[in-house]
């Protein structure tokens, strides 16, 4: 069982990070979603992204993962700027370097979760039959292979969102986004994704951005940011929160 | 009492009160019910002509012995009416699902909550009657006012309007509809917490597949014994054989769209054709009756070429039938548009109901191209096969038929091939041309806007 508070948590913004949104400014009408937000994320490392309803934390991910195209700054993946590419290219990328999983509602209700799950690899070219084994394989590895011929409509929420975990990671991702993981969960079924997100980040080194407004789920990120009114107010780990200016200056010294 | 009558009144207030996808559905079904109106009312008055009457230009109005099937004709229109009235109310059918529970959290009992679906369906159909009247009545008289004392007809502006029965219609169509909004809640049950349904969707039936199999028997078997000592029988056998084929193209084109998604479902590596055909295996009523309806379209369509083609090889210059056929096949493509708009209904609703799915596989990298092509398949795989069968079953049953008349209308008749083929291609085209006009909802229902969940 994986634990929140880890005792390796990074305190700082990771310098030159392996995604990096810079100044984002997103506008929906004459609501201000991001207000000038940078945040940088390493291999490896575990995010949290909190705040209250409407701060813009699931606005931050859209834009990191490029479902939004920012009004304002940058995001760079890998150091490539990926918010100025095309829609198509940003399509391929989520599908293979990013892994995405929302809250519910993710998985293709007609399709079974082992071809729920295969779609990723279909979509990039592979065979039914490899992609079909691949998928049992993820499936196998999140403990729910027994599922793989049934429907989502067949399944708990909880089984549910780890079919949907294992779609995520079938294409070994190098970013996790998830956006309110575990708020549609009971606490066991949500320990349990967590356990899987916790334990992905660890062993394949692949990093994990999570929107959440929960703090016993934010408890198990190595990191956690706090945004208000579409800023980014307070960042910090286990040992507590500081003002973001804090620590930018702490890092500095 | 008085409490009942406010009771009542509260309640058609809040039938009458809704969101805007509710208002969109009860436009929807308004403008079939409109629509169906007056496809009934000119049958109406198309029998009030009396006699043999020369004012009229054309011979079906004229002759006595043929307006009855002009009227038939007009009320054959209402079947793919009824269908798209049938598709537009399930049009957000989940979202006034859960509007209706939130009545019963606010005390509503559930025989009020079905009075509210029933009062709901029936006052959208009663509008729809009304307009269609009033416009009927209006295009009419705009008409009859044109018409001088000796001017010769096109369309029957001069007879006395059949109120009684044009009343009757406009009444029982708010009823029906009404009763039918009501017994489509019969499977949900709606608590105050949401609501849930008693059964799983059942799986559609296959027996409908057998009578595409026994109506064209029938029809040969019937063809066979027409010359024969028993021709009264053989006739019958003949006519029930054509109405088990259309029955059978009305009723198993679920059932075959279910079995050919599974089968598709079970080989393919195309993301495209894989989401299709499982939405067709999981759903494969959702369309078929709008599909259904261009199909039966297609069999009338493919009958009537080959009547024509019989008819203007013996008599070719005969106007009378050459402008008969053109009628005919008129009301045929009006049908079809009417089914086409039904299809549309049908699509854009599939989507809308499944759009945080949609949303979420283009989050995940899904390119929205991959989903276009699947709705489009979704429409096309049970659509393709189900045209070139009821084509081929209208031309063989008339092929039949004019086979059992013993006039060697076997051998005379040629193979109205370039007809069938436009069948087909119109059919597919008003299909693919729903398809089409339904993109703009998939586009919509998959912004990132869908995606939220606070």
């Amino acid at each position: 069982m994986i634990a929140p508070a880890m005792s390796q948590a990074r305190f700082a913004d990771p310098v030159g990070g392996l995604l990096e949104g810079r100044d984002l400014v997103q506008a929906f009408g004459a609501t201000h979603a991001l207000r000038g937000v940078s945040l940088a994320v390493a291999p490896g490392e575990v995010v949290a992204i909190t705040g209250p309803s409407g701060s813009g934390k699931s606005t931050l991910l859209h834009c990191l993962c490029g479902i939004l195209t920012p009004d304002g700054g940058e995001v760079s993946y890998a150091g490539e700027r990926i918010d100025a590419r095309s829609d198509a290219h940003r399509s391929i990328l989520r599908r293979t370097a990013f892994g995405i999983l929302f809250q519910f509602g993710q998985l293709v209700p007609e399709l079974t979760a082992v071809e729920n799950v295969a779609l990723p690899l279909l979509l990039g070219g592979r065979r039914r039959g490899a992609a079909l084994a691949a998928a049992g394989d993820a499936l196998d590895r999140l403990g729910v292979g027994e599922l793989a011929p049934k429907r989502p409509g067949e399944m708990s929420g909880g089984q549910g969102q780890r079919v949907a975990l294992a779609r995520a990671l079938v294409t070994s991702p190098r970013v996790l986004f998830a956006d309110e993981p575990t708020g549609a969960l009971d606490s066991l079924a949500g320990e349990q994704v967590l356990a899987g997100l916790v334990r992905l980040s660890r062993d394949e080194g692949t990093a994990v951005l999570m929107v959440t407004h929960d703090a016993a789920v934010a408890a198990y990120a190595d990191r956690e940011v706090v945004m208000r009114d579409g800023e980014l107010v307070e960042t910090g780990g286990p040992n507590g929160l500081v003002p973001v200016g804090a620590a930018l200056t702490g890092a500095r010294a | 009492m008085s409490a009942r009558i406010e009771a009542f009144g509260s309640l058609l207030r809040l039938a009458a009160a809704g969101s805007r996808s509710d208002r969109v559905r009860v436009g929807l079904v308004a403008l079939g019910a409109a629509v169906g109106t007056v496809f009934s009312l000119a049958a109406f008055v198309v029998l009030t002509i009396q006699g043999h009457d020369e004012r009229y230009t054309n011979n079906l109005l004229q002759e006595p012995g043929l307006r009855p099937g002009v009227a038939f004709g007009c009320w054959l229109l209402l079947i793919p009416v009824l269908v798209f009235i049938g598709m537009c109310t399930r049009v957000c059918a989940e979202r006034r699902e859960r509007r209706y529970a939130t009545f019963r959290l606010a005390g509503a009992t559930p025989s009020q909550v079905r009075l509210i679906a029933a009062a709901e369906t029936g006052l959208a159909t009663l509008l729809g009657a009304v307009v269609g009247l009033g416009g009927f009545l209006a295009v009419r008289a705009v008409l009859a006012a044109r018409v001088g004392d000796e001017d010769r007809l096109t369309l029957p502006v001069g007879e006395p309007f059949p109120w009684g029965p044009a009343l009757f219609f406009c009444l029982l169509m708010p009823v029906v509809a009404g009763v039918a909004g009501a017994l489509a809640l019969r499977g949900v049950v709606v608590g105050p917490l949401g609501v849930a349904r008693r059964h799983r969707r059942p799986r559609p039936a296959s027996w409908p597949a057998l009578l595409l199999l026994g109506g064209p028997i029938a029809v040969v078997i019937g063809d066979r014994l027409a010359d024969g000592a028993i021709g009264g029988s053989g006739r019958v056998l003949l006519v029930l054989g054509v109405a088990a084929t259309c029955v059978g193209l009305l009723l198993a084109s679920a059932w075959l769209a279910a079995v050919g998604g599974r089968l598709v479902a079970r080989v393919t590596g195309r993301p495209a054709l894989l989401i299709a055909a499982r939405r067709l295996e999981a759903d494969p009523g959702g369309q078929s009756w709008a599909i259904s309806s261009v199909v039966v379209c297609a069999f009338f369509a493919s009958a009537t070429a080959v009547f024509k083609a019989d008819t203007l090889a013996t008599q070719p210059d005969d106007q009378f039938y050459a402008r008969s056929f053109e009628l005919v096949n008129l009301g045929i493509l009006v049908a079809v548009i009417v089914a086409a708009a039904g299809l549309l209904v049908g699509i854009a609703e599939s989507i809308l109901e499944r759009r945080r799915s949609l949303a979420a596989l283009v989050a995940t990298g899904t390119p929205i191209g991959t989903l276009r092509r699947a709705v489009l398949l979704q429409g096309l795989l049970p659509l393709v096969p189900a045209m070139l069968l009821a084509t081929a079953l209208g031309a063989g049953c008339v092929f039949a038929l004019l086979g059992s008349t013993g006039d060697d209308g076997m051998t005379r008749t040629p193979l109205p091939l370039a007809d069938l083929t436009l069948v087909v291609a119109v059919g597919i085209a008003a299909s693919l041309a729903a398809t089409a006009l339904s993109l703009p909802f998939l586009h919509r229902g998959v912004r990132p806007s869908e995606l939220r969940f606070e």
